[in-house]
This record gives structure tokens, sequence and C-alpha cells, in this order.
């Protein structure tokens, strides 16, 4: 019996269990507070982090003594928190709902570009931009993104079932499908623009931060922490259903419906993304596997986790895209994919060491 | 309490249609609390499939299931988890959740609709590791588990669920010949404590050692169901499996020994067809 064991399980479980609840969210929260600061203050103009808390004070009516520029006291207000703060949302709500959706359709596969949330929230967000109206005020472009994402995702979701059940190959290849119909609806449309709507497009689908003001900041942070806090409600039920439809089922999960207000939930919160950043790939894969091997599987854990770390890991990625080739900007999404690529391939190779694939 | 009192579960002439096949033909059972129910029968014959219906899985096409006298219609999703626990043939997990975990989710129905699991429900999941022999696995991986370790830790999984209702889907099926007799003899302690188990078993010898009442399927109707002495007979097992089997008597213990009948040539002769049908 010993023999067969294996020999390191018991303190990897004991260790696993412990784990997260000591140094997860301070590791998490530390790397956020880093990538802040720096965001905050690196650029064109620099601001030291005591002038960040010292302008950020001073907007509050304290004066702590240390001086700032009104230039720096202007970027940091008007250009460079709005972005960070753009940032998290994007990178939070992509992570959180990768993760949601990897622990509904049962495969760490499902990110939310692969199934189709990306494309059809960018239909969406383009087929507004094409029409010139904003018949919601505020709220047009985030709920355009995200209706034009739900249609897509509930697509691929219906056509990959099966029986109740959702097999990777096809759920990928349905993905892939879905997503073919959504760039020929998107071409069309680039056909049928004018000049100055398709340079909105394009600017657009480029993806990047780079517009990113209180206005927008707003209304998108609005949906996706409603959006966010939906995906949280569900966690318990989440790890439930990763067991098994049936399983979870059996133990009083009303299947069904939890399933579609996740994918609604899912949907809302990168629909927002997108709607606001473009195209930024790979967050929504990369951050809850890494997640999944530090802090364990369980929801209730991995999804404020994700949230946390795809925040940090877009501040980085912004970091990169504002600073490498200054005064110009990388698009965001060319850095997360760069990044997010080559993991991913990675990510496959492993797995097919470890199970042969996946059926 | 009574004898007065509704069956834990019933199923009344339950159909079950996929286009023109009849799965499950107006098949009645009756699960007391008390009672282990052996479901039997050979392959195909819609043993799994009434237990589908008689967890809710499936919803039948005619006929009624009812839970204490209610039909099963008439329960939510988590009022329905309250009363019956379903151990389904195995497990596919694609994530890492530990045994211990998975056996804490059988607590599920038991916790407020946000909360996390209390004390009392991690000692209750202890309780059920250390009655199914897995409190070993507690911390190793689910995935990583054999077919025979992971059907333990969900049978862990279904006790820390503590209903009065246990419905096993072949819950000896990749077990070993002591880990076989464990479980059945959980199901056996199970029904002493009130609850009502229904097994599907393959094997006959399970049935009739552990069952206080068997149900043979055929062709998706009940066969036959009674005392494991009243319907384990040479001639119906026979008739029901298209093989001849025997039925003798346990030496130890009064109860029937099913052993399928095996020609004494019948070894030489298996070898001879197997290279006849090569050369053709």
């Amino acid at each position: 019996m010993r023999l067969v064991s294996r020999p390191n399980g018991a303190t990897w479980g004991a260790w696993a269990a412990i784990r997260p609840r000591v140094a997860l969210y301070p590791m998490l929260g530390g790397l956020l507070v880093v990538a802040l600061l720096l965001n905050v203050g690196m650029g064109a103009v620099q601001i030291a982090p005591d002038q960040v808390v010292a302008i950020l004070l001073d907007r509050l009516g304290i004066h702590a003594g240390i001086d700032f520029t009104v230039q720096q006291e202007n970027v940091l207000w008007s250009i460079r928190l709005p972005r960070v703060a753009l940032a998290m949302i994007v990178g939070a709500g992509l992570a959180m709902s990768g993760a949601a959706l990897q622990g509904i359709f049962r495969n760490p596969l499902a990110d939310p570009g692969l199934i189709g949330v990306s494309s059809g929230a960018a239909v969406g967000a383009i087929a507004l931009i094409i029409l010139g109206t904003a018949p919601l005020g505020w709220a047009s472009q985030p709920l355009a993104a995200f209706a034009g994402a739900l249609a897509i995702t509930l697509g691929v979701y219906v056509l990959s079932r099966n029986g109740g059940r959702t097999e990777v190959v096809t759920l990928v290849l349905t993905g892939v499908a879905m997503n073919a119909i959504a760039g020929s609806a998107i071409g069309l449309m680039n056909f049928v623009a004018t000049d100055a709507q398709l340079r909105n497009i394009v600017f657009w689908t480029m993806g990047g931060l780079g517009g990113a003001t209180w206005d927008v900041v707003l209304p998108v942070g609005l949906f996706s922490c409603l959006g966010m806090v939906g995906l949280w409600r569900h966690a318990r039920a989440l790890n439930l259903l990763v067991l098994g439809e049936r399983e979870a089922y059996h133990l009083g999960v009303s299947t069904e419906r939890v399933r579609l207000r996740v994918i609604a939930f899912a949907t809302l919160v990168a629909g927002c993304a997108v709607a606001a950043s473009g195209i930024v790939g790979f967050v929504g894969l990369v951050v809850p596997h890494l997640l999944r091997l530090i802090a364990g599987p369980d929801h209730r854990t991995l999804l404020p986790a994700s949230a946390l770390g795809g925040a940090t890991l877009v501040l980085g990625a912004d970091l990169v895209a504002r600073t490498v080739v200054m005064p110009a900007e990388l698009p965001l999404g060319i850095v997360t994919a760069l990044a997010g690529g080559p993991y991913f391939l990675w990510l496959l190779r492993r797995t097919r060491a470890a199970q042969g694939g996946w059926a | 309490m009574t004898g007065l009192q509704a069956p834990l579960l019933e199923a009344i002439t339950v159909t079950f249609r996929v286009g023109r096949q009849v799965l499950v033909d107006s098949a009645s059972l009756s699960l007391s609390g008390g009672e282990v129910l052996a479901l039997v029968g050979p392959n195909g014959a819609g043993k799994s499939t009434l237990l589908h219906l008689l967890s809710g899985d499936l919803t039948p096409t005619e006929g009624e299931v009812h839970y204490g006298g209610r039909s099963i219609r008439a329960h939510s999703a988590d009022s329905l988890a309250l009363l019956r626990a379903v151990l389904p043939q195995r497990t596919l997990l694609q994530f890492a959740f530990t045994a211990e975990q998975v056996v804490l989710m059988g607590r599920s129905p038991h916790i407020t609709r946000r909360g996390h699991e209390s004390s009392e429900d991690r000692a209750t999941a202890i309780a059920a590791m250390e009655r199914t022999d897995t409190t070993r696995l507690g911390p190793r991986s689910f995935p990583t588990l054999s077919g025979g370790e992971s059907s333990r830790v969900s049978l862990a999984r279904v006790l820390a669920q503590q209903t009065p209702v246990v419905l096993l889907d072949e819950p000896t099926a990749s077990l070993d010949v002591r880990h076989q007799e464990a479980v059945m003899q959980t199901a056996a302690s199970l029904a002493a404590e009130g609850c009502g188990v229904l097994a599907v078993l393959h094997d006959l010898n399970l049935a009739a050692a552990y069952a206080t009442s068997v149900a043979v399927m055929h062709a998706g109707r009940v066969a036959a169901c009674g005392s494991p002495d009243a319907v384990l007979r040479e001639d119906l097992l026979s008739e029901v499996f298209e093989h001849r089997v025997r039925v003798l008597a346990d030496p130890d213990r009064a109860c029937p020994l099913i052993v399928p009948y095996r020609p004494a040539t019948a070894t030489s002769g298996t070898i001879t067809n197997a290279h006849m049908y090569e050369e053709v």
C-alpha cells in the first residue's frame, strides 16, 4: 500500500487547504497595489508614489506637505486614474467570467474569446457605431456589446450541447464557427461603414485603454460590478456543477436556471470589458488557470481571486503597452496575446502529457 | 413510523419512451424505510433508466414517481436534495477538487443559501469518509483517484447528504471483494437506521446476501419483485438472463447462492470455437 500511494499527497493537500486563506488574498492584494502605483506613476509625466497619495489627499482637502505640479495633478486625475480603473474593470471582468465559464462548461478551455463572447460583443458595439445612435445614452455601448455577446454565446452553448453534455472538441469547433460568422458580420459592417465610422471601428477594434475617461469608466464599471456580484453569488452552485450536471441536480441545484444565469452574468461582465477596451485576449483563460493551480478549484475562492489577479495582469500588460515603445503605445490586446498565447500552448502540451489530451 | 405511512419512494406504472423505443415499461416499485431493494437484470433491461426516473433526472412519459406520497414534480430541486441522494455510476471531474472537498459537497443541501460549511457539516463529512474507508484519500486530488477509490469517495459524498432515500447505481462495479462487501454492509446499516436504499446491482450474490427485497427487470418491465428467496429462482433467472444458472444454498447463511451453469467441457469448447472463428 505504502509503495503505491503518493508520498507527498497528504502534505500537498494539507498545504492546499490552509494556503489560500493565509497567503492568497494578501499576495494578490499586494501585487495589485504595486501594479497600481507603477501604472499611476510611470509614463511621460512621472509621479512618485508619495506624490500620488498627496494629490489624492489634496482632493479630499488634506494637505500632506508633499510637492506636486498642476500638470501632475491633471495627468493623474484625468488620464492615469480612469485608465487604471478601466484596466482593473476589464481585467477583473475577463478573468472572473473566464473562471465562471470554465466551471459551467466543465472544462478549463472555455475562454470568453473562444466561445464567442468577444466577437459577439464586437458585433454589438460596431453595430451601434454604424447605426450612429445611442438610444440608451451612456448605457448604450455596454448594453449593445452585452446583447451581441449573449446572442453569440448562447448560440455556441445551444449548438455544442448534446444530451445534456458539452464535449470540448464540439465546443471549440462551434466556437470557431460562430466566431467566423461574427467575423463576417463585422466585415460586412466595415464594408458599409462611412470613412468616419470606419476610423471609429478600427480604433475600437484595436483595443487598448487609451480612450479611458470617467464617462466610459463609470457605466462600464457599474454593469461589470453587477455581473461580478451575480457570478460570485453562484460560486457554490458552480462547484457542484463542476462535479457533473446530474450530481449538481441531485445536490439541489436547479441546473438549467443556474447555468443560464451564470452565462448571462459572465457575458455581461466580459461584454462590458470588450465594449470598453476592445478585444483583450487570453486574460480569461490564463488567470483562472494559474489561480486554480495556486488556490485550488473552489469557486468561492477562485472567482474573487481571479478578479484580483485579472486586474493585476491587465494593469501590468497596460504598463508594458504604454512604456515599451514610448512615446507611442502598443495595443493592449497584442501584449496580452503575446504573453497568453505561449502559456496556452504550454498548457495544451502539459495537459496532453498528463491525461492524453481532452476528449 | 407506522405501516400506514406512505412509502419513502414509490414508482407508479412508470413508462419512459425515447421515440418508439420503450426503455421502461409500466414499472411499479415501492421503497420503505429499513429496506434494501436490489434492482437486477441483464444489460439494457432498463435498470439505470428506471433509477434516473426515480431520482428525477428523467421525467416519465407516463406514470408518476412519489416521494413521501407527494409527486416528484411538486418538489423543487433543493427540497428533493434533502429527500434522496444518488450515487452515479461514475463521476468525472476535470478540476482538482480534493476528495475531502467532494465529500463536503454532499452537505450542500443543508447549507443555507450563501453560507459556508459549518463544523457540524465537516464532522458529518469526516464520519462519512470513515464509514467508506476513504479518510486516507481525503487530501488527494479527486481526478487522480482510481475508479474504485473515486466511487468510494462518491459514496461518502452520498452518505454526507444524510437523506432518507439513497439510490445507488452499480455501487460495487469497480470495487474489489473487500470493498464490495463493505459497501453493501454500509447499505444494510443505512437501512437499519431507517433509510430506504435502492441499489442497481450486477452481482446477483450481493443482491441475495444483502437485499431485503429484489426486483428483476427484463426488457423494461419489472419481471418479479419480492424477497430474495422468492425472486432469485433458477427458472426465472435463467429465462431473464438467457443463460442457465443454478441456485444453491449458501453454506454460511440462509440466502441463495447463484452460480452460472458451466458445463465441464466449457473451457476447451470456447477455445475450439474461437479457433474456428479465426479460420473463417
